[in-house]
């Protein structure tokens, strides 16, 4: 299976993350690695990728911070949701779903157009 | 502290560090990585590089979210600091709603004084700081001759001198002249014959100015040339106002005295030169044939060449003159201290306005400051209410600066919310300033509130809001946090420090006050003076106005003289007229001219000598009067007699001098039957004098200023120097303005193509002679009487402060047998008291800075008694008054109840 573009990773990053942080508050680290297992590692991203990310979320309001101490005791930065991140991860839940199942439509089409001039 | 956002804890922990916090995040998540990769097998060096691997480019990734970390954080601190602004203006606006009578007060007083500030702005600005409208006017210089030792210190020139300046001055770039400026009879527009304003200028003069026509051209330099075609510019406002901004009116001919003209050209209004005129036309000198060198008529402007000073033009200026007084001795006497120098355009505009309107800035500011005390009191007295409310703030945790910054910002909203009204009372005084037409002051009308009134008043608002909340505001954080203060009660009296401040801003505003009162009633005892001065001719009962006769139509002897003699007839019959008389230049107006007087014999030998005929001469104002004018003026013959109808043409010349004439040429002696000449026999050589004789003295008359005595004066009968431009008074027993209909009747049946204009009273000249220091006597007498209201409603603010926060005080007094008038006399000692001293204290500042208005006062001393007296009692009697009314209220206090409530 070939790996897929940047590009359509970008975007879809934002949804990964507000997806990851809707099981509770998260440094950029666990972020990174529940995105990574939940795959397979099927997306292989750079991980730095993440970081802007977060902060970006931050910035539009979707995500909230605070520093805090890990369970071994090390200040990290803790990423939640806010109200708006949640609503924004449940109607990007929506788009996706649909996007999804307009793609699958498409490949599994079984009826040929009658305008395809057959080959 | 749930409504907390997170950022504000973070911030608080960490401070603004967004790069050290991008760093940490960075570097702890490289290192969980490396233990992940440590957990599943490899080697410590190999899974460090490999996390740095996986995370890709760090470098690239830290800048990325640095540099959004550090906008972020600014804008949180901008929203940080914006939410606290606004909070602070929420809570004043919930400190005013809780007592909006209070609040309305201070801003209805900071109103008043920044209102004053503002308008007397708006007029100062108009005169004096807004730039002339020409081009580069700082560069633009007047060009006068002087004749000192004649008392001639600022004369026009003459058409050979403006060519002498032409040809050698250096440092001058540019000249121009204007020739006084006239009326004409205008036919040719509209049915009616109309009487217009004329300038007569050199093509020269709007390049110069760098003035640019809205319609057609200039005079171009052929036009202005004696004997070529006529041609006239007009005037904007005449454009638009009697031609109905015709914009087919170039090439069109108008009628100026009969003569036509073809219109070039419209000027717009912004460009005045002396004035407003209807019509320019060329002044059309002759370089081979100029007027003779004494004629001096022309207003002469000129532009400095680059780098030139004032100083350096006068320098070589003077030096022309030198050479010029030598070779025309006959013009320029050795002992007539003759002279040439310049005085720079603006100087020449608003010289003498200058100093008028910075006093009545200075004026208005000290309404403002005033103003400003009554508010610090006022918001004194809410200070000892909100201590409470403050103490439990800063109980709380409010730092001092925050609590600052709330009352500041509070006192900054009164200023603004002031300043706001008082922009108000600025437009409507600068409407009233457009209509005064106050000649004295050049572009008054031009007043209003523009960019720079409303950055003045915006700023003043500002200033005037933060210092005084200032004092307040320092005291109420100032103030020690004790725990009794903040739970104790209401109803104690005022601590001794506010006291003691309140005490020392009702002193200053009293003294303030007092100052203002005293400079107006200078100024109005100024124009009281003035206008009750004996001119030398009674006004009351005497209605005149002008009469130009058109060269045209008028251009022989008969014709002139016929007019004359026929219009006196028919107003010297027609019914109410008492008497009537014309004159060549009337009192207190423009008119009017002065030249030499050559003496025939005289024991005075101190005058200067004309070298050509050798004879003793002196300048004198000269005018000439028909028979019945000092009847019609009540003027005070001294000895002789005043003209008749004896007095034509071909009868003997006589003349009539004024008593200060008499007594500087024949001190002692009886200057009937002497002679006097005013010019010579044309055409012969050597000069034969064309001797008059005197036959009769009169008192001395005002002719020019009724603050100036002026210089000593000629009057000539008419006939026997004749006069084409001439005013007419007319008395009459009963109401002069009722005359109108019957005077222009009147002229009109002698000739119904000439105007009577300018008619007015004689009254209403004189008051016009005055109009600008009545002006400064009214915007005065108004900045004093708000400084009057605004002291007394301090004192009066003050003082029942104090009987309120007294109360029980005075309750226990009364229940402990204290009479009504001793409470009375308890409370009046203070008020009487800070007033004794604020009047004395204003008495001190009054005598200082009245010295500043010498010049503007006239016929009585800045140190004046009776004005100090007045202002004292008056504004004594209004303390007074304001401090008995809640000395009397305390009296009522019932003790029971004043000892219940508390």
């Amino acid at each position: 299976m070939p790996e897929p573009t940047l590009e359509v990773l970008k975007g879809t990053l934002d949804v990964l993350v507000l997806k990851a942080l809707s099981w509770g508050a998260m440094h950029g680290y666990a972020v990174s690695r529940w995105i990574r297992e939940v795959t397979d590692e099927a997306l292989t991203i750079e991980e730095g990728a993440l970081y802007p990310t977060l902060h970006r979320l931050e910035r539009r309001g979707l995500l909230e911070a605070e520093w805090d101490l890990t369970d071994n005791n090390r200040q990290a930065k803790f990423y939640r949701l806010t109200a708006a991140g949640r609503r924004a991860l449940r109607a990007e839940t929506i788009t996706w779903g649909r996007f999804a199942e307009a793609v699958r439509h498409v490949l599994t089409a079984k009826q040929r157009p009658v305008w395809a001039r057959s080959s | 502290m749930t409504n907390t956002p997170m950022w504000r804890r973070y911030l608080r922990l960490f401070g603004p560090n967004v790069a050290a916090d991008v760093d940490t995040e960075v570097a702890f998540h490289l290192d969980m990585r490396t233990q992940e990769l440590i957990d599943k097998g490899w080697s410590p060096a190999d899974a460090r590089a490999e996390a740095v691997r996986c995370f890709g480019n760090r470098a690239a990734v830290t800048a990325e979210c640095r540099g959004a970390g550090e906008r972020r954080a600014k804008r949180q601190r901008t929203t940080q600091y914006l939410g606290e602004v606004r909070q602070d203006v929420s809570f004043a606006f919930r400190l005013f709603a809780r007592s909006p009578a209070a609040a309305a007060l201070i801003v209805l007083t900071l109103a008043l004084g920044i209102g004053a500030n503002a308008a007397v702005f708006s007029a100062a600005q108009a005169v004096l700081m807004r730039p002339l409208p020409y081009d580069r006017p700082e560069h633009l210089v007047m060009v006068w001759g002087k004749f000192d030792r004649l008392g001639l210190p600022q004369n026009f020139l003459s058409e050979p001198e403006y060519w002498d300046l032409s040809d050698s001055a250096r440092t001058l770039d540019g000249l121009a002249a204007v020739g006084g400026g006239s009326g004409s009879n205008l036919t040719g527009v509209g049915a009616e014959p109309q009487r217009v304003t004329t300038l007569a200028a050199t093509a020269s003069l709007l390049p110069l100015l760098g003035v640019q026509p809205i319609l057609g051209r200039t005079f171009s330099a052929s036009e202005d040339r004696s004997g070529s075609a006529r041609v006239v510019m007009l005037s904007e406002g005449f454009w638009r106002g009697r031609m109905a901004a015709d914009a087919h009116v170039l090439g069109k001919t108008i009628q100026i005295d009969s003569v036509p003209y073809v219109v070039i050209g419209v000027v717009p209004d912004a460009f005045r030169f002396f004035g407003r005129y209807d019509l320019y036309v060329p002044l059309g000198f002759d370089r081979l044939y100029p007027a003779p060198r004494e004629e001096h008529g022309l207003a002469v402007v000129g532009r400095l060449k680059a780098g030139a000073t004032i100083a350096q033009a006068n320098a070589e200026l003077g030096s022309l003159a030198a050479r010029l007084g030598k070779q025309y001795p006959q013009s320029y006497g050795p002992d007539s201290g003759w002279g040439l120098y310049t005085v720079s355009l603006y100087e020449q505009l608003v010289g003498d306005s200058r100093r008028a309107l910075l006093f009545m800035l200075g004026a208005a500011g000290l309404v403002l400051l005033i103003a400003s005390a009554n508010v610090t009191n006022l918001l004194l007295a809410r200070a000892s209410v909100r201590e409470r409310e403050l103490a439990i703030r800063r109980a709380l945790g409010a730092g001092r600066a925050r609590l600052l910054r709330q009352t500041l910002t509070e006192g900054m909203l009164l200023g603004t919310l002031g300043g706001a009204l008082g922009l108000l009372i600025a437009w409507w005084a600068a409407s009233v300033f457009r209509g005064l037409e106050v000649s004295g002051l050049s572009r008054l009308d031009e007043a209003r509130v523009d960019g720079t009134v409303l950055a003045f008043t915006a700023v003043v608002s500002l200033a005037t809001g933060v210092i005084s909340s200032l004092l307040p505001s320092l005291r109420l954080i100032g103030g020690r946090l004790s725990p009794r203060f903040a739970l104790g009660g209401y109803g104690r009296s005022e601590g001794a420090a506010n006291s003691r401040m309140r005490s020392i801003l009702v002193v200053a505003e009293i003294a303030l006050a007092l100052v203002l009162l005293v400079g107006s009633s200078l100024m109005m005892r100024t124009v009281w003076h003035l206008t009750s001065i004996d001119a030398g001719f009674d006004a009351h009962g005497v209605l005149t106005f002008q009469v130009g006769l058109p060269q045209r139509l008028y251009g022989d002897r008969p014709s002139i003289v016929g007019f004359y003699q026929r219009a006196l007839d028919r107003l010297r019959n027609a019914p109410g007229v008492q008497s009537v008389g014309t004159v060549s230049g009337l009192p207190l107006s423009a008119g009017g001219s002065s030249g030499t007087v050559f003496i025939e014999d005289t024991p005075v030998t101190n005058l200067p000598r004309a070298q050509a005929v050798s004879l003793p001469m002196l300048e004198a104002d000269q005018r000439a009067v028909s028979p019945g004018y000092m009847e019609a003026m009540r003027m005070r013959v001294v000895r002789g007699r005043v003209f008749d109808e004896r007095d034509q043409g071909g009868a003997p010349f006589v003349a009539i001098v004024d008593s200060s004439l008499a007594a500087r040429v024949w001190p002692g002696l009886d200057p009937i039957g002497r002679r006097i000449a005013v010019d010579g026999v044309r055409n012969s050589n050597p000069p034969v004098m064309r001797w008059r004789t005197i036959v009769g003295v009169v008192e001395h008359v005002r002719q020019g200023s009724l603050d100036i005595v002026g210089r000593e004066q000629l009057y000539m009968p008419i006939y026997q120097r004749l006069a084409i431009a001439s005013a007419f008074v007319v008395r009459t027993a009963g109401d002069p303005a009722s005359l109108v209909p019957l005077i222009r009747r009147e002229i009109a049946a002698v000739d119904k193509g000439l105007p009577a204009y300018d008619v007015k009273t004689m009254e209403e000249v004189v008051g016009e002679s005055v109009q600008t220091r009545r002006m400064m006597a009214g915007l005065l007498a108004t900045l004093a009487i708000l400084a009057l209201l605004l002291a007394v409603a301090g004192t009066y603010g003050v003082m029942a402060y104090a009987v309120d926060r007294r109360v029980h005080e005075i309750g226990v007094r009364m229940a402990l047998g204290a009479q009504r008038a001793e409470v009375l006399h308890l409370i009046l000692r203070r008020g009487v008291i800070l007033t004794a001293v604020g009047e004395a204290v204003g008495v001190i500042l009054a005598l200082g800075v009245t010295h500043a208005m010498t010049g503007m006062i006239v016929g009585v001393s800045a140190i004046d008694p009776a004005s100090l007296c007045g202002a004292v009692v008056v504004l004594g009697t209004a303390a007074c008054l304001a401090i008995y009314v809640p000395a009397r209220r305390a009296t009522r206090i019932d003790p029971l109840a004043a000892l219940r409530e508390s």
